[in-house]
């Protein structure tokens, strides 16, 4: 279901564009600066995250867990941004799922109350390693006296080839810094004890100790992930130079990404999925009901690399030629559109944190029989499905359809499929 | 907003004569579907308000009516089904996570008092509604043992009318607005389609969807890996239609695509492709694919699968030229 590569053979059949290649190098230019930021941002708030979970781990209390929890959120903040690179850059979807992974059957990590699911057809939906060091999967005994990085990466992520069992990245940290969410009719999030990380006397949730090294092993891989992400989009990164190397496959990165995030993931996925099924399991930030500001900064960082300006999280912009300049110069009206459809979006997913700000939490708004949710959420979907026509638009005007929109290696020429 | 602009749309001039391809699939398969699809789904109500047990034959025919009628339109991914949720609504699959037996099992158990007022189904969850949550009670040996003093007979009533009601709204929304809309692709006053090409666009991307749908999800999910097969998430497994289904699904792209270019000179790559594909599948003998699990069936079905993986790209060569057209965002490109 992931989305494949986009095709090289298509990308070098296409007309050279000689006269806008300056131009689109200067773009590609900026889209990977931006990258090399926001990644950068991610990993210093993933420091800050760790050395808060240090310290929760080193002297649990309420205060060192609402220090840790806020330290998780404000991680959010630029990784959302860059979730528009994921799409149309091989080197980031092939990595991302380690960080973000999701839905999650989270029984595979820690205790669960009675009366949850796992997913179907997940015979470790309720494994919960954090309480046993020894057991079986697909036939073979674990050995997980000890949590490992490997442990976590190698054994449990997608162990038995299956999706909903995620044991790194965002997720996993959120649910052992919240909990599951319990209550969806009142903005109440995870309500885990800070006592769950109390060593000896005290521990409540059981293996106290194990839970504290799952999150730390699980904080350090969010840490070693970011590190090796910003080094690909540094100077002589094969990120930076598969964009840069060739212009228009970067400008077909930029639309590729904004275009499948806005309308497959989004639109198709993410957003909507909750909304029909009215179920709160199915909200991106579940532990922590942050799935308003995860939207929100999802849709900011299209409006990042479209108009090629990002805001680090010290304040300083990192700013260029965009790709909004070069629709610009072909067809301005084009341009303006889908820069007045990414504000509105924004605007939408605005309300929805201002209304989890005044007590309406996303899962709130998820619930049968209401219509103020259901109706603010439905304007993202729409938004986000009216942007991502011009986006359509946008790769026709560039000369650059056939190689953005279809993102897809098996499309090619039947032959292709065997090479 | 629609309606304002339908009427924009009607009061103008109709100087712009529709375009050939798009015209023809609206005459060819988007209008007799929507009128099938509405006919069979008022049927199945019909049937289920009359004896709504699993046990009356009428049930299970009219059921399989309303689920052959699906494949008429599920290629339709532009207009009325792309709005308001209406294909989730009507055909909410796959469902790995399991939501639907969690959403009917909620409304059995009487903790969602939804089947006081059934008339008011429409708000639950999509995993509770449609061809497949009424697929559920009729065929699933944990739901179907209901009388009709249980709780089963009023959902699968009300889910039957709630899904007639979407099949109606289907058809009417086409009649009276989209199959104008597409029409005028390309008029001043169409902000929908802003020229011809977008409404070509739209059913080219459809097409190519829909196969992809087959590849990875009708296919792809029961074939899992040759380790870890996934048998239980065939489409239609309950009710041994997967194989039945997944023949429909082909025979409707076909149409699609024959409307699409009816130059019988033209694509005729396509034209032998969906031919040899036609009789790979009748020759399957795999009811509910069952056969991923073993080596010499999962062959065949492997064969189907990458059969239509290179179909697609056929029709992706030549739809592109003879429409003079690429495909467009994918709605399957997400996670």
């Amino acid at each position: 279901m992931r989305p494949s590569n986009i095709s090289m053979t298509l990308v070098l059949a296409i007309s050279a564009t000689g006269a806008f290649a300056q131009d689109r190098g200067a773009v590609v230019a900026t889209y990977a600066d931006i990258a090399e930021a926001a990644y950068s941002d991610s990993l210093l708030t993933a420091k800050a995250l760790q050395s808060a979970v240090k310290t929760l781990i080193a002297t649990p209390s309420e205060e060192s867990l609402a220090d840790a929890r806020l330290a998780w959120l404000a991680a959010r903040v630029p990784y959302m941004q860059t979730e528009v690179y994921r799409f149309g850059n091989p080197i980031v979807d092939d990595w991302e799922g380690k960080l973000n992974a999701w839905p999650l059957d989270e029984g595979l990590i820690d205790y669960v109350a009675p009366g949850y699911f796992g997913s179907q057809e997940n015979d470790q939906a309720e494994l919960n390693v954090i309480a046993n060091p020894e057991f079986m999967l697909s036939g073979k005994k674990i050995d997980a006296r000890e949590i490992t990085a490997d442990l976590l990466s190698n054994v449990l992520q997608e162990a038995d080839q299956n999706e909903a069992n995620v044991a790194t990245g965002y997720h996993a940290i959120e649910f052992l810094l919240w909990g599951q969410d319990l209550v969806s009719d009142a903005p109440t999030a995870g309500q885990r004890p800070y006592t769950d990380f109390v060593q000896g006397a005290g521990c409540t949730g059981g293996n106290c100790d194990r839970r504290a090294q799952y999150l730390s092993v699980a904080t350090d891989l969010l840490v070693t992930d970011l590190e090796w992400m910003v080094g690909q989009w540094g100077k002589t990164g094969p990120a930076r130079l598969a964009v840069t190397d060739n212009p228009d496959l970067g400008v077909a990165a930029i639309l590729t990404g904004i275009g499948n995030l806005s309308y497959g993931e989004m639109a198709g996925q993410r957003v909507k999925l909750g909304l029909i099924l009215h179920d709160p399991e199915e909200e991106h930030d579940c532990f922590s009901d942050n799935t308003p500001a995860s939207h929100h900064f999802d849709v900011l960082g299209m409006h990042n690399v479209y108009t090629g300006t990002y805001r680090r999280i010290d304040g300083t912009v990192v700013s260029g030629p965009s790709l909004q300049n070069i629709v610009a110069e072909k067809d301005p009206a084009l341009a303006k559109a889908l820069d007045t459809e990414l504000n509105t979006t924004l605007a939408s997913t605005q309300a929805l944190r201002d209304a989890a700000a005044a007590g309406m939490s996303y899962d709130m708004m998820l619930q049968v029989g209401n219509a103020k949710g259901e109706a603010m959420i439905t304007a993202v979907v729409d938004n986000l499905v009216a942007q991502s026509r011009s986006v359509e638009r946008i790769s026709s005007v560039l000369d650059l359809s056939g190689v953005v929109l279809e993102g897809d290696s098996t499309l090619d020429a039947a032959g292709e499929v065997f090479k | 907003m629609r309606q304002f602009a339908l009427i924009a749309l009607l009061l103008m001039p109709l100087q712009a004569k529709a375009d050939d391809p798009v015209d023809r699939v609206l005459t060819k398969v988007v209008l007799p579907g929507v009128e099938d699809f509405a006919e069979k789904t008022a049927t199945l109500a019909q049937a289920a308000q009359k004896d709504c047990t699993p046990q009356n034959p009428d049930l299970i025919s009219a059921w399989n009516g309303a689920m052959d009628a699906w494949f008429g339109i599920q290629d339709l991914r532009v207009g009325p089904l792309e709005e308001a949720s209406r294909r989730q609504i009507i055909a909410f699959w796959p469902d790995i996570a399991g939501h639907r037996q969690r959403a009917l099992g909620r409304i059995l158990s009487g903790q969602d008092k939804i089947l006081q007022t059934p008339e008011q189904y429409h708000d639950e969850p999509v995993s509770a509604r449609g061809l497949y949550a009424i697929e559920t009670m009729l065929f699933d040996p944990d739901f179907n043992g209901y009388t009709t003093a249980d709780p089963g007979c009023g959902l699968v009533r009300a889910a039957s009318a709630d899904l007639a009601n979407i099949g109606a709204e289907v058809k009417t929304t086409w009649e009276s607005d989209f199959v104008t809309v597409m029409r005028t692709a390309g008029s001043a006053q169409n902000t929908r389609f802003l020229d011809t090409s977008e409404a070509r666009q739209v059913l080219f991307t459809a097409l190519l969807t829909s196969l992809q749908f087959d590849v990875n999800e009708r296919l792809g999910l029961p074939l899992g890996t040759f380790d870890k097969p996934r048998a239980l998430r065939a489409e239609g497994r309950l009710s041994a239609r997967s194989q039945r289904n997944l023949a429909l699904s082909l025979e409707n792209h076909e149409k699609l695509a024959l409307a699409l270019v009816a130059d019988e000179n033209a694509a005729v790559g396509t034209r032998e492709d969906f031919q040899r594909l036609r009789w790979m599948v009748s020759e399957l003998d795999d009811p509910d694919f069952s056969g991923v699990d073993d080596p010499a069936s999962r062959f065949k079905l492997e064969a189907v699968q990458t059969g239509i993986t290179l179909l697609r790209g056929t029709v992706n060569k030549e739809f592109s030229t003879a429409l003079g057209v690429t495909m467009g965002l994918n709605a399957l490109d997400g996670d």
